[in-house]
């Protein structure tokens, strides 16, 4: 039984090689890829973060089931998602840890960078792309927090998009861009849902993508101090 | 226990059946398996529907609710059940098409029952007049006492 399963699974798998050269792609950037020898903890951290993005992928598309996005039923609905849905809490409570530990992984993870300096040439557009996932990330906790539509998240939202506003001129037309009127108001709920689902995790999975295309493309930075000194022979 | 301490010998069958690199693969195999049941077991439960709680009572209405020539849609052991006054008397029918499960509605100026989806159409006895359903819509037995229509 097994030994049939074994054989259909290989002539699949050489029906979709023979047509794809999966094998060759498998075997270099997965079981025959080596990273450089003695990479410590510091390492992971971009594939940690990745992780949790691909998490708060997976969770979120589970809360668009069952979230509503509006003034009248949004809180309802992360009521309903938390106390009725089975395991709605899990999901949820999830999603909004997911997203403190990215926040907590991302610096650490560009700390690393920045001691070790790995940013410099030819990995200037690696390090580019980061900044842009960074600032990405901020941008989508920003536009999640106010989709409860709690107390906390309105007041929060009015707070921090009150932030442009001494900006000389242009400051009082950022703000009433960014919330689709004077106030928070139902469209700021509903651009900030856009936003949130949408476009901002549209922008990061192509920034993801160029990121680990220069990573395959130009190796991982080894740690200078474990380079082979030539000159100093 | 030599083999341990043999490196040639390490991947020989030990007790004839099974290696220890691929007791430890499967080992892991399994662990991964189980570790992914229970996440599907969360998901696919996010995923159902809440159960309802089907009320054990008999459903009764009153039947001054529906006065000659209405109609009206209940909910009988939760499927929707439509139950019509004419002059016949007070009849009650599985609301759901026998063709491909629509919800039939009741035509009060024709006295038919029209189902929206590829216009089959009912008599008010239920039998098919005309278009695709394959038989009659299924009659739910009522009974009436005082000023109630009771399902039984």
């Amino acid at each position: 039984m097994v030994r049939l399963l074994k054989q259909l699974f290989e002539s699949v798998y050489d029906w979709i090689d023979y047509r794809t050269g999966l094998k060759a792609l498998i075997r270099d950037q997965l079981t025959d890829y080596r990273v450089p020898p003695k990479l410590n903890k510091w390492y992971s951290l971009g594939g940690l973060s990745l992780f949790i993005f691909g998490l708060q992928i997976f969770t979120g598309i589970l809360l668009l089931i069952y979230y509503i996005p509006s003034t009248k039923e949004g809180f309802a609905s992360v009521e309903r998602i938390m106390l009725d849905i089975p395991f709605g809490w899990l999901i949820r409570t999830s999603h909004a840890a997911g997203s403190h530990m990215m926040i907590v992984v991302l610096p650490l993870h560009m700390l690393s960078v920045v001691f070790m300096r790995s940013y410099k040439k030819p990995r200037e557009i690696t390090w580019l792309t980061g900044c842009g996932l960074l600032f990405l990330t901020l941008g989508i906790c920003f536009t999640g927090y106010l989709l409860p539509w709690s107390q906390l998240s309105y007041w929060a939202t009015t707070v921090a998009t009150n932030i442009p506003k001494p900006i000389p001129v242009i400051g009082p037309y950022i703000v009433k861009l960014i919330r689709g009127a004077e106030d928070i108001n139902p469209d700021t709920l509903n651009r900030f849902f856009a936003l949130h689902v949408v476009v901002i995790p549209g922008l990061m999975l192509t920034l993801v993508g160029v990121h680990m295309y220069l990573i395959r493309v130009l190796g991982i930075s080894e740690p200078a101090s474990r380079k082979p000194k030539q000159e100093d022979n | 226990m030599s083999g341990l301490t043999d490196k040639t010998s390490e991947r020989q069958e030990v007790g004839g059946k099974i290696d220890r690199r691929s007791f430890l693969q499967w080992s892991m195999l399994g662990l991964l398996a189980a570790m992914g049941l229970a996440a599907l077991n969360v998901v696919v439960r996010f995923l159902l529907p809440p159960p309802k709680e089907y009320k054990a009572t008999e459903l009764s209405i009153p039947a001054g609710q529906i006065p000659s020539g209405s109609s009206m849609v209940v909910e009988y052991k939760g499927a929707p059940a439509i139950v019509i006054h004419t002059e016949n008397g007070i009849a009650a029918f599985d609301a759901t098409c026998t063709h491909l499960g629509c919800i039939v509605k009741w035509v009060r100026k024709e006295e038919i029952f029209l189902c929206p989806c590829h216009a089959g159409r009912f008599d008010r006895t239920g039998k098919v007049l005309s278009g695709p359903p394959p038989e009659p819509l299924h009659k739910i037995k009522i009974k009436l006492t005082d000023n109630n229509i009771v399902f039984l």
